[in-house]
C-alpha cells in the first residue's frame, strides 16, 4: 500500500529543470490543458504513453508537448530529439495526473502531486524557528525561497478537483509573503481543495497577520498548531525555544481574531503525556475557538531518534492519561482524534477516536500485522518504525476482539 | 405503571441495556431504500445522456475553419519556458534579516513584495489567460487556445486513423479533409468544422 514519491528512470534530452503534468492520450484528447487547474500550455505536459501506443501512432511524436513518458522497460529509439522518460524502476510511482519534477543529470523523478491522494503537500521550506526534540524533519539553515516559485507553479499543474492539500515545512510562516501568495492562489485556482497548514504559530503573534488572513478569506483553510503543555517551561523545552509558548498562544489568539479554523496538535511522548489531562483542560478553558484536537503518536525519525531516551514512552503506559484527556474534551463537545496510534495500542473504548492519519507514501504494516484483521481500519505504522520504538502491546487483533471496533465506531 | 415498576427500571441497569440494544439493532436493520430501488428487471445498466458537451454548449470554435495570420504554434507556451521549470533558487535574493518581505528580483516578475495576495492578477501567478479570465475566452479564443483545440482534434482523428499528418495545431486542408471523412462516417453534418456535435463524437470537451 505504501507508494514511494520518487523512482529512478532513464531520461533523454532533458536540458533544464522542469515541473511537468503527466497526461494520458485519452485525457489529452478529451480535456487538453484543462486537466490542470491553472494556466498551462502543451509544453507543460508529459504524454504518458506505452511503447505500443507510440509505435501505432508515430505522429504523436510531433505533438508539441514537453515530452513523452514510456511507463515500462524500453530499449528502443524514438528517432527524434524530444524529452523522453522511460524504464522506471518502479512503474507504479508515476501515473497520469501526477505532477513530477525533473532535474538534468539526475535520474530521480520526484512526484510532487499525486492524483487522488489525500497526502499531497506544498513543501514551503526546510527552515524553522523552533528545534523540537521529536522533529521528524530537522530544519536546515538555508535559503530555499525557490520553493515558493515551485509551489506557485505546482498549483497550476494540479488537478482542479476536490481534495485535501497540506502546506508544511519547516515553518511555512517564515516566508510570510510567499505563504500568503500561495494561499491566495489556492483560493483562486484550487477553489475545491481544502487546505491544511502546519505551523508552530509563533510568528502569528504579529497582529499584521490578522488583516492579511482576513483579506484572503479562504473558505476551506485550517491551521494545525502544536501545543505541548499547559505551561511555558514544558512547552518551551519540547520545542527548544525560549518564549515559544507565549508566542504560540498570542498567535493562536490572533488566528482566532482572523476567524481562522484552528486545530491543536499534540505529539505524545514521555515529555507530553504526564500532563495530558491538564493540557486538555487548558485547551478547553483558554482556547474555546479550537475546532479539533489531534493527539498524535510519535514518528520515530529525524531528531526523535537522537532523543530516544528523553521521548520514548510505551503507548501502553500512557493509556490512562490519554483516556482522561480524550473524554475530558469529547464530553465537552470538542472533537478529538488519535493519530498514528495502531488500534492494538489503544484501549477499545477509544477506538472510535483513532484515524488512519499516516500519509500514504510513508504508511506501512509490520510483520506482526500480517495476521491482524484490522488492517483496513488501523493507522498502521510509519515507514521509519523500528524495533526499539515498538510497543510491547503490538499484537494482531482477532475477529472477536475486532468486532468491538465495528460497534464502537457507531 | 406502578411506582415499584419504575424503581425496577431505574435501578435495573441490567434490564435497561438489552432494551437499548434492541432499539439500536432495529434502527440499523431498517431498509435504506424502498422497493423502487430494485435493479431494472432486464439486467441493463442505467442509461445516461452523453454529457461531454451539452447541446447548447458555447462553442466558439465551431466557425473556425482556417487560420489566417498564424503565429508559431509554440508561442503559446513561451510565457512559461524557463520560469515554469523546477529549479534551484533563481528568482530570489538571499533572505533578508527580517522575514517580513522578500525583494522580488529579476525582470521576469516585477511586482510581488508588499502584496498580501488578495488579487488574482498578481504577476507571479503567471500569464493571464483562461483560468483567470473566463470572460475573454467566451468571446474570442486566443490563437494558442485554437491551436490547442486543433491539436486535440488532430490527435483524436489520428487515433481513429483519419489523419496522418503532423500534429501542428493548424486547421489546414489535411485536417479539414480528415474531419469531413470522420463526419461522413459518423452521419454528422459534413462541414469540416469543429462544431459541438463533431467534438462530442471525437470525445473532446470544449475548453
Amino acid at each position: 500500500m505504501m507508494l514511494r514519491k520518487d523512482t529512478h528512470v532513464e531520461i533523454q534530452h532533458l536540458t533544464e529543470p522542469r515541473l511537468l503534468k503527466v497526461i494520458s492520450l485519452e485525457e489529452l484528447i478529451e480535456q487538453g490543458t484543462a486537466v490542470c487547474a491553472g494556466d498551462v500550455g502543451f509544453d507543460d505536459l508529459l504524454l504518458w504513453s506505452p511503447a505500443v501506443e507510440l509505435q501505432r501512432n508515430p505522429q504523436l511524436l510531433s505533438l508539441p508537448v514537453a515530452g513523452f513518458l514510456i511507463p515500462e522497460q524500453w530499449d528502443g529509439h524514438a528517432g527524434v530529439d524530444r524529452l523522453l522518460i522511460h524504464s522506471p524502476k518502479d512503474p507504479d510511482v508515476v501515473r497520469p495526473g501526477d505532477v513530477i519534477a525533473l532535474t538534468p543529470g539526475n535520474s530521480l523523478v520526484r512526484v510532487l502531486y499525486r492524483r487522488g491522494s489525500d497526502s499531497n503537500l506544498l513543501f514551503m521550506t526546510d527552515r524553522c524557528n523552533s528545534l523540537c526534540l521529536m522533529c521528524s524533519q530537522p530544519p536546515k539553515d538555508i535559503d530555499d525561497r525557490w520553493h515558493i516559485e515551485e509551489n506557485l507553479r505546482l498549483i497550476d499543474l494540479m488537478d482542479p478537483g476536490e481534495e485535501n492539500l497540506g502546506i508544511s515545512g519547516g515553518e511555512p510562516t517564515l516566508y510570510r509573503d510567499g505563504l500568503l501568495e500561495i494561499l491566495a492562489k489556492c483560493k483562486a485556482v484550487l477553489a475545491l481543495k481544502s487546505i491544511h497548514v502546519l505551523s508552530n504559530g509563533r510568528l502569528f503573534k504579529d497582529p499584521d497577520w490578522i488583516e492579511s488572513l482576513t483579506s484572503i478569506d479562504h473558505p476551506q483553510l485550517s491551521w494545525g498548531i502544536p501545543l505541548y503543555a499547559d505551561n511555558a517551561s514544558d512547552h518551551d523545552h519540547v520545542v527548544q525555544a525560549p518564549g515559544a509558548f507565549s508566542e504560540t498562544l498570542q498567535g493562536l489568539y490572533n488566528l482566532a481574531r482572523a476567524n481562522q479554523i484552528v486545530e491543536i496538535r499534540v505529539v505524545l511522548s514521555q515529555l507530553t503525556t504526564p500532563r495530558l489531562p491538564e493540557l486538555a483542560h487548558y485547551i478547553f478553558r483558554n482556547l474555546p475557538f479550537v475546532r479539533h484536537v489531534a493527539l498524535m503518536g510519535i514518528e520515530s525519525t529525524g531528531l526523535a531518534r537522537k532523543h530516544y531516551e528523553a521521548l520514548w514512552i510505551d503507548p501502553m503506559d500512557y493509556q490512562d492519561s490519554l483516556t482522561q484527556a480524550v473524554y475530558f474534551l469529547h464530553n465537552r463537545g470538542l472533537p478529538v482524534s488519535l493519530y498514528n496510534l495502531p488500534l492494538c495500542l489503544v484501549p477499545e473504548h477509544l477506538w472510535r477516536f483513532t484515524r488512519q492519519s499516516i500519509s500514504d507514501w510513508k504508511n506501512l504494516f509490520i510483520d506482526a500485522c500480517q495476521q491482524c484483521v484490522a488492517n483496513k481500519q488501523c493507522s498502521g505504522f510509519f515507514k521509519s518504525h523500528s524495533a526499539r520504538w515498538q510497543s510491547r502491546g503490538v499484537q494482531p487483533l482477532s475477529t472477536e476482539a475486532f468486532s468491538a471496533y465495528a460497534r464502537s465506531a457507531q | 405503571m406502578k411506582l415499584l415498576d419504575r424503581w425496577k427500571i431505574l435501578l435495573g441497569g441490567i434490564t435497561l441495556l438489552p432494551v437499548a440494544g434492541t432499539a439500536f439493532a432495529q434502527t440499523n436493520s431498517l431498509p435504506l431504500a424502498d422497493a423502487s430501488w430494485e435493479p431494472r428487471g432486464n439486467g441493463q445498466s442505467p442509461v445516461f445522456a452523453d454529457t461531454l458537451n451539452a447541446p447548447d454548449a458555447i462553442n466558439m470554435y465551431a466557425a473556425h475553419r482556417s487560420h489566417s495570420s498564424h503565429r508559431s504554434h509554440s508561442s503559446h507556451s513561451s510565457h512559461y519556458s524557463g520560469s515554469g521549470g523546477y529549479s534551484a533558487p533563481r528568482y530570489y535574493s538571499p533572505p533578508p534579516a527580517s522575514t517580513r518581505s522578500y525583494t522580488a528580483p529579476s525582470s521576469t516578475h516585477s511586482s510581488s513584495s508588499g502584496s498580501t495576495g488578495s488579487s488574482t492578477s498578481n504577476s507571479l501567478y503567471g500569464p493571464s489567460g483562461s483560468a483567470n479570465n473566463p470572460s475573454t475566452t467566451r468571446t474570442r479564443p486566443s490563437e494558442a487556445q485554437k491551436n490547442n483545440l486543433v491539436m486535440r482534434v488532430q490527435t483524436a482523428l489520428m487515433v481513429r486513423k483519419y489523419y496522418f499528418g503532423k500534429i501542428d495545431g493548424m486547421m489546414g486542408k489535411g485536417t479539414r479533409g480528415a474531419l469531413m471523412s470522420f463526419q461522413m462516417d459518423n452521419a454528422l453534418t459534413v462541414n469540416g468544422a469543429m462544431d459541438t456535435q463533431t467534438l462530442n463524437a471525437l470525445g473532446i470537451r470544449i475548453p
